[in-house]
């Protein structure tokens, strides 16, 4: 730390953390407090930190990146200084902000008024200065009355206000954020992005922690992906999180496709992208296919095969995939599209203009079920497979990210336009059915 | 230092206006709870004395209780400050060393103004004369007994720590202690043997034996508390580099 570094850059080499292993937690606490004097004593440890460098540049807002467990916190709190390396060097220019939790030291007897105050002392301003904040602070917290309200009347949204608030009007050369702003309302989340983007503008150096990757794709210049420890990815921020996000995508999908024997029948279902080549990935708005090899040692005859999509993370089922889902959306009186499978392959595909759902992960559940018209259609007979696909339903421009829409919505966009000098009107419009 | 001394000012005045909202009787209670416990010990120890007790007994026990108990409460507290303080540490950027000190400043205050109280009472209305000094030996007396807590404080911190049982184990053992201390047993060589050997053993009869000197109990007149002084400056030094070494892996294991 003796190196001389100017304001609001941060320099760190080969930075490594280790906490202790806890078998007994007094007796390992103890022999890692007693380590620094007779080291025989270090307890086993685990590595939070894997010799990570990095150099930030004052006035860069840098992103944080990484799935829980990567190191994200562990690094923040050696650049922050509240916990000291095992290796390595940290320098770091100026005044340092780091709002690692919200709320942290609030007194829940005081009022949100005295709060402010005694939080200002532990963030190390000198009265007179937390004097000078508090207007604007007041101001930019919307509590109004509620500020002399004791602090433990407040919800966590409140609390969140509060603490963001003092926190981003704090004096500092390089402020630290980690999750912060997750607690508070959308309205109010928009605000504080604004205020991030303000300091920002005013040359603060911000180290930005998020698992809201929308939010680092749109804030940060530039972004650092840990990865188990590790520094996975220091650069351009779209690089990157596109860098990540095939990386988790990888980690969260065994295999793009799967083959499944049930009896005579072997089933193998792919997702396949614009270039027609196995994915893990169905870029939203862009052309996808998803491919359904059958094969039979016997034939089957006639049948109805069908997927049901659902998404991953809170098993929503999202659609049924038949061969003529039009026809049977509208209960038309058209016969249904039977298949017939006979011995050897079968491969069946349906194919997507223009990929329609929106972001998460999907899994895809197969069925081959008895011929039937719209009419007899039964979704619980017949050869049915669990999880044959999973895949990412992604954007490709990652600024778009952050929708929690199921479908695209298909929209017609219009304009019309009257100009003043000509008196002509015009009218444009813009059909979004087919993506971005 | 001028700064962390100024911050520990302000942080204490927060935090008793902190505790000061949690009861209906606030603050007063910090006045209220020696005088309730030093009344209630000194009655029946008067009662097993057959009620015979001066006006010197009475007063020199109650300052002697109310030390007693301050530096006890002080030790206990410290065990649990960075326990009760752990989302500060580890998630603020804060010399966490000033964590104990601000307990302690809160909590000592009240201490120093019943003590002040006492004393001036002890001067007034105790039959043996303290003499020209008093005032003077008295504010080291206090000066030097904030030391020793501070350096008591601050080793606590890393105790309750590593050795958390201390926080239920120490209280009985030091009201224990109490009884047979000399603040009830002023006579040299009227406890068995053992007790005298415990009591030789215990820090907190160092401070009473001191106090009393300082008071002029055995009507000597008062004495400056120089050992006392000397032994309070180089515990708070032994203290802070201990902690200085043990708080480095702090924020990694509480």
């Amino acid at each position: 730390m003796s190196i001389s570094i100017s304001a609001g850059a941060i320099n760190a080499e080969r930075v490594t953390l280790e906490y202790p292993l806890y078998k007994n937690i007094v007796l390992d606490r103890l022999r890692a407090i007693l380590s620094p004097i007779i080291p025989a004593l270090s307890p086993p440890v685990k590595r939070a930190v894997d010799e990570v460098s990095f150099s930030i540049n004052p006035g860069e807002l840098v992103g944080i990146v990484g799935v829980n467990g990567a190191g994200k916190t562990s690094l923040l709190k050696i650049v922050s200084g509240l916990v000291k390396p095992t290796h390595g060097r940290v320098s770091v220019g100026g005044r340092i902000l780091a709002l690692l939790a919200m709320g942290v030291g609030f007194r829940p007897n005081l009022t949100g008024r005295e709060n402010l105050f005694y939080a200002g002392l532990l963030f190390r301003l000198r009265p007179n200065e937390i004097r000078a904040v508090l207007p604007s602070v007041e101001e930019f917290s919307e509590l109004g009355p509620a500020l002399d309200q004791p602090y433990f009347t407040y919800s966590s949204g409140m609390r969140a206000r509060l603490a963001f608030s003092l926190a981003t009007h704090v004096p500092a050369d390089v402020i630290i954020l980690d999750e912060t702003l997750a607690t508070g309302d959308a309205q109010f989340a928009a605000k504080c992005y604004g205020r991030i983007r303000e300091l920002h503008g005013s040359g603060r150096t911000i180290l930005f922690v998020s698992h809201n990757l929308g939010e680092v794709s749109r804030l940060c210049d530039r972004v650092i992906i840990l990865h188990k420890g590790g520094l996975l990815f220091d650069g351009a921020t779209q690089e990157g999180l596109r860098r990540y996000e095939h990386r988790i995508t990888s980690e969260q999908i065994a295999s793009p496709g799967q083959e499944m024997v049930s009896a005579d029948t072997q089933v193998r279902l792919e997702m396949l992208g614009p270039d027609g080549s196995p994915t893990l990935r169905a870029m939203i708005g862009a052309p996808a296919t998803i491919r359904m090899t059958v094969r039979q040692r016997k034939p089957i005859g006639d049948a109805f095969p069908f997927l049901k999509l659902y998404r991953e993370n809170d098993n929503h089922f999202v659609a049924y995939l038949h061969p003529d889902r039009n026809a049977i959306a509208a209960e038309a009186e058209a016969e249904l599209v039977n298949v017939t499978f006979g011995r050897g392959e079968t491969v069946l595909e349906w194919r997507f203009a223009s990929w329609p759902f929106g972001e998460g992960t999907y899994r895809i559940d197969g069925q081959i079920g008895p011929a039937c018209t719209w009419r007899s259609m039964n979704h619980d007979a017949g050869l049915k497979w669990h999880n044959l696909l999973q895949f990412a339903s992604a954007y490709e421009n990652l600024n778009l990210k952050g929708s929690s829409a199921l479908f695209e919505p298909s929209t017609v966009f219009s304009v019309n336009r009257r100009s003043s000098d000509t008196h002509a009107d015009a009218q444009h419009e813009i059909t979004n059915s087919e993506g971005h | 230092m001028i700064n962390d001394i100024r911050l520990v000012f302000d942080l204490t005045r927060y935090d008793i206006k902190a505790q000061a909202k949690e009861t209906f009787l606030g603050a007063i209670w910090l006045f209220l709870w020696p005088v309730l416990q030093s009344g209630g010990l000194i009655v029946v120890f008067s009662a097993l004395q057959g009620g015979a007790v001066s006006r010197d007994f009475v007063l020199s026990t109650y300052i002697g209780i109310i030390t007693w108990s301050t530096c006890v409460m002080i030790f206990i507290a410290g065990l649990q400050v960075m326990k009760t303080h752990r989302e500060t540490i580890t998630q603020l950027v804060f010399p966490f060393h000033l964590l104990p000190v601000v307990d302690l400043c809160s909590k000592f205050i009240f201490f120093a103004m019943q003590f002040v109280i006492a004393a001036i009472l002890w001067a007034a209305f105790a039959t043996v004369d303290p003499g020209g000094l008093f005032a003077l030996n008295i504010l080291v007396f206090v000066f030097a007994l904030f030391c020793y807590l501070l350096a008591a404080s601050w080793l606590a911190s890393v105790l309750g720590i590593v050795a958390p049982d201390l926080a239920f184990a120490l209280p009985p053992i030091f009201l224990l202690l109490l009884i047979l201390s000399p603040i009830f047993h002023r006579t040299p060589g009227g406890l068995p043997e053992t007790i005298e050997i415990i009591n030789a053993f215990n820090p907190l009869v160092f401070v009473v034996r001191t106090l009393f000197d300082v008071l002029g109990t055995d009507g000597g007149g008062t004495s400056f508390p120089l050992i006392f002084l000397l032994g309070g400056l180089a515990a708070v030094l032994v203290a802070r580099w201990v902690v200085h070494v043990l708080y480095q892996e702090l924020g990694k294991v509480i």
